[in-house]
């Protein structure tokens, strides 16, 4: 049998999902439509539910039977039932998520987080499964890093270092107890625990830092990147991800294909600054930081505070010094700025440019 | 298709966003001109996310015609088909969320901090439909067949029915009711085991199940006992739609097997 969504009977079916369901929204934030009379008349009747169908035997609400048997079938089958082991006791329960990352495929996916007298798991009823665990004994040590998370708000984040070398990522309602669980469980195991800091735990950068590189300087940034479209333009487009400074390069980290998609050397690059640009369309007036460097100039924009620390860390880091030229006119040697906007000492050959704005002015 | 500029519109106070869904990709794109009532549609990025939207007055779009809401229903499906087609997972709203500006900001900066507040929740939702596709499954059955099915099989109504023609006619209609009664009530327990073996059979092949409240239907003599709405792996429909044919051949049941459809049901 194959599924079908273009017959007057799948319409139904269809009417049903979209005026009745996908997301709701908070409804401070949209036009509300409650009180009005959205569709006609017949179309409301043959959405209409079936209340009672006692002609025929089935309850008078065969809906909530239903619903009932479900629910029944669910708790037989034992899928509400968390996978305990034999003499494991629950010490500490708590919502949290996990992050999960294997090729593009990366989320934080929700459960509950258990610490037990065995093990460290989470673990997610609908549909059941098991979404991370740890035994104390393959844990090596932890750390904490105090975040704001997109709604500006501070949270905790516990990391799990393995002793296989594997980080986990988790995001705890209250990271502390959960920590403090742990080690007090570990304690009475007779295992010991390392403290780690913050900065082992960018598991991005460790992808693409190469011998004795480390990050001085991180910061979330969009890059407008350019790519080839059909017809031999090239199109660009806001991409997410990291701006690195390292003690070697700067470089950005995209997202969400996971690799290093902009790097300039510290040594190429010729100067940076925040700016404003208009971009047209919705960009209009956005605040960029612009880095100009030996192949080009790349565009980032992120938080302003976020631009500056970077524009100041790269100030700091890279020796902005002049760029040397030969005059066109007498070939003497001298800043690049200073041939173009002055014009040379040696000769008093002056740029095109420069003789314009002079007869204008 | 000539390239229209995107036009800083949703930054109106004027303006509202018709909101079609979220999708899985951190992309500043438009679509053309395929949005209800011919609108522009493109899309908002926030992160690794992008609202699918157009510019709309500040008012719902209504009307009492049927046809017309038909349509628009139709339009909001199928730029959610393209928005799928282009960015793989997307989460669909209903027909009819639009976002309007508050005192100081306009739609697409409301839209923008709904989205920031939200966002977790909301990549906690892609996920959940990632890689799957809703159908929705309504088993159908025939009260008449399966009533004679019953007279049948049943040992007690068979020794009512013997009963009843040895009774004169005044005791006929006692023994009519009787055998209504009996008949009811083996069709009720009946239907608890055939819910529980189709919902059984169903379950082996989708991620998540929702036992929706069962319609009206056209055809008198036929009722609707289950409607489902499956969460499906893509490379599962095919499994499933096996497992329902198998269903639709037993005698007094048929099924309708309807998507595929976002997954309206599991966000």
């Amino acid at each position: 049998m194959d599924p079908n969504r273009d017959t007057h009977a799948t319409l139904v079916d269809l009417l049903d999902r979209i005026l009745d369901k996908g997301l709701m929204l908070n409804a401070d934030v949209i036009i509300s439509v409650a009180g009005i009379p959205l569709i006609g008349i017949n179309l409301k009747a043959a959405l209409a539910s079936v209340e009672t169908m006692l002609k025929y035997g089935i309850w008078e609400d065969w809906d909530a039977a239903q619903r009932a048997i479900a629910t029944e079938e669910r708790r037989r089958k034992g899928v509400d039932k968390l996978p305990l082991q034999e003499g494991e006791e629950i010490i500490l329960k708590m919502f949290g998520s996990h992050w999960y990352s294997k090729g593009i495929y990366r989320s934080w996916r929700p459960g509950h987080l258990y610490v037990t007298n065995k093990r460290v798991f989470l673990h997610r009823k609908e549909p059941a499964e098991m979404l991370f665990e740890a035994t104390f004994e393959d844990i090596e040590g932890f750390a904490m890093e105090r975040r704001k998370n997109i709604a500006k708000k501070e949270t905790d984040y516990l990391y799990i270092f393995y002793k296989s070398g594997e980080i986990a990522k988790l995001h705890p309602t209250e990271a502390y107890p959960v920590k403090e669980a742990i080690e007090v469980r570990m304690k009475e195991l007779g295992l010991s625990l390392e403290e780690r800091t913050a900065s082992m735990m960018d598991e991005d950068a460790a992808k693409f830092l190469v011998e004795d590189e480390e990050v001085v300087q991180k910061e979330k940034m969009w890059y407008l990147l350019e790519h080839p479209a059909p017809g031999g333009v090239t199109t660009k487009t806001w991409k997410s991800g990291k701006l690195y400074l390292t003690n070697k390069r700067v470089c950005w980290w995209y997202d969400f294909d996971e690799c290093v998609a902009f790097e300039a050397s510290l040594e190429g690059i010729r100067g940076v600054g925040i700016e404003t640009r208009d971009f047209g369309g919705m960009l209009k007036m956005k605040r960029v930081l612009a880095i100009a460097y030996d192949k080009g100039e790349a565009c980032f924009s992120g938080d302003e505070e976020a631009m500056q620390k970077m524009e100041e860390m790269l100030r700091s880091n890279v020796a902005e010094d002049e760029e040397m030229d030969a005059c066109p006119s007498c070939g003497a040697k001298a800043p690049v700025q200073e041939l173009l906007g002055n014009g040379c000492k040696v000769c008093g050959w002056v740029s095109a440019r420069v003789k314009k704005m002079e007869v204008i002015v | 298709m000539m390239k229209k500029t995107i036009t800083e519109t949703g930054g109106d106070q004027r303006v509202g966003l018709y909101l079609y869904g979220i999708a899985d990709a951190d992309a500043q794109t438009e679509l053309g001109p395929i949005g209800i009532e011919g609108n522009a549609v493109y899309t908002i990025p926030y992160k690794e996310l992008s609202a699918i939207v157009h510019d709309c007055p500040l008012e719902p779009y209504n009307s009492e015609d049927e046809e017309t809401v038909k349509g628009w229903v139709k339009t909001h499906q199928h730029v959610l088909d393209i928005a799928e087609d282009k960015f793989g997972t997307v989460i669909p709203f209903g027909f009819d969320r639009i976002i309007k500006p508050e005192d100081n900001a306009p739609a697409n900066e409301v839209l923008k901090k709904w989205m920031a507040e939200e966002f977790d929740s909301l990549m906690e939702k892609i996920e959940r439909i990632r890689g799957k596709k809703e159908y929705g499954v309504q088993i159908f059955y025939l009260p008449s067949v399966i009533s004679e099915k019953i007279v049948e099989e049943c040992e007690e109504i068979k020794k009512i029915k013997e009963e009843m023609k040895s009774k004169g006619p005044g005791a006929a209609y006692m023994y009519k009711q009787k055998l209504e009664t009996a008949i009811k009530k083996e069709i009720e327990s009946r239907m608890v085991s055939y819910f529980k073996d189709f919902y059984e059979r169903i379950k082996q092949h989708v991620e998540e199940i929702k036992v929706e409240k069962t319609k009206k239907t056209d055809e008198k003599d036929k009722l609707m006992m289950m409607n489902l709405s499956c969460l499906v792996a893509e490379d599962k429909y095919k499994e499933l739609g096996a497992e329902l044919e198998e269903i639709d051949k037993e005698e007094g049941f048929s099924v309708r097997f309807t998507g595929p459809w976002p997954a309206y049901s599991f966000v």
